[in-house]
């Protein structure tokens, strides 16, 4: 029986996004428009290294409206990314240095931090090999099918 | 004493031939009296909700899946969905489109040249936009690695 890779589990959980943005108008979540006008979706795991999914993040310029599982509890929390220059909220936002969040921490972790971070939603994570803003859209949400 | 077939002028099974000849010719006039369905117009881009546009998703960092939308009053009127591929040179090279634009879902590839496209379905309706969307974008979803990897090998246009 074919293995299923983590990436064709993260291309089922797009495909479910794209369908109910298409057909459900789910689009409230996508808040993240980037700079050729698109709104870009990148699906993560919870257990996810920050680096990696900051380099797929790289792939779409640096903009992505970020769908970060937990297939345990088949829920999901989204953000928003952007390149620091694009933040809107940088005056508001926390600065988070390679000693507090670092490559190989995880994406829910991070997403745990900007949860509870004190000044607005944003999170500037600056990593040696990617830089982004983070903040959060929604927590919670059920993992569509 | 042997009666003779009973025969009219036109043959032994005459009469019913003749009936079956009124049968079908009726049915025939009557299926070219019927109006053609017509092509759904899709509405103008202009009229669209702020929820359309483009939703990209790149699997991989040589591929890129996009979905174009349009809504009106909360339904989907139109998609395309489309593959794109990285070449050597870094440029995105679209070799799948299918769209329901002109009163049809029809597909573009490479495989068949862009510019021929292949027709699916016709669209006579809104519902038929979100009735075939789904089946559309699972062809993509289920087939991209396999379009690519073609792609990759030669087959197709190149431009």
């Amino acid at each position: 029986m074919e293995k299923v890779t983590e990436r064709k589990r993260r291309d089922k959980i797009a495909g479910a996004i794209m369908r109910a943005a298409a057909l459900d108008g789910v689009s409230e979540l996508l808040t993240v428009t980037a700079d050729d006008g698109t709104r870009p979706i990148v699906v993560a795991f919870d257990h996810e290294l920050v680096s990696d999914v900051l380099h797929r993040v790289s792939w779409t310029g640096g903009y992505a409206n970020l769908f970060v599982v937990d297939l345990d509890v088949k829920t999901m929390d989204v953000a928003s990314v952007m390149p620091p220059a694009a933040s809107l909220d940088a005056g508001a936002a926390e600065v988070l240095r390679p000693g507090a969040v670092h490559g190989d921490a995880t994406i829910g972790m991070l997403l745990t931090t900007v949860g509870t971070a004190e000044d607005g939603l944003t999170v500037q994570v600056r990593l040696p090999s990617n830089r982004a803003d983070v903040g959060l859209v929604s927590e919670r949400q059920a993992v569509p099918v | 004493m042997r009666y003779p077939p009973i025969v009219s002028g036109r043959g032994k099974y005459g009469a019913q031939n003749a009936r079956a000849a009124r049968r079908r010719a009726r049915r025939s006039s009557e299926a070219a009296a019927a109006p053609e369905l017509e092509a759904w117009p899709v509405p103008p881009e202009g009229s669209w909700d702020p929820a359309s546009g483009d939703i990209p998703y790149q699997p991989t960092a040589t591929a890129r899946i996009t979905e174009r939308i349009g809504r009106v009053d909360g339904r989907l009127v139109f998609y395309a969905i489309m593959l794109h591929c990285r070449n050597e040179r870094g440029e995105w090279i679209n070799i799948w489109r299918t769209d329901c634009r002109h009163g049809t879902v029809h597909r573009h590839d490479v495989f068949h040249g862009m510019s021929n496209p292949v027709v699916l379905q016709p669209i006579t309706s809104q519902h038929d936009v979100e009735s075939t969307y789904r089946t559309s974008y699972a062809e993509v979803e289920d087939n991209w690695e396999e379009m690519e990897s073609r792609w990759r090998s030669g087959e197709g246009d190149r431009a």
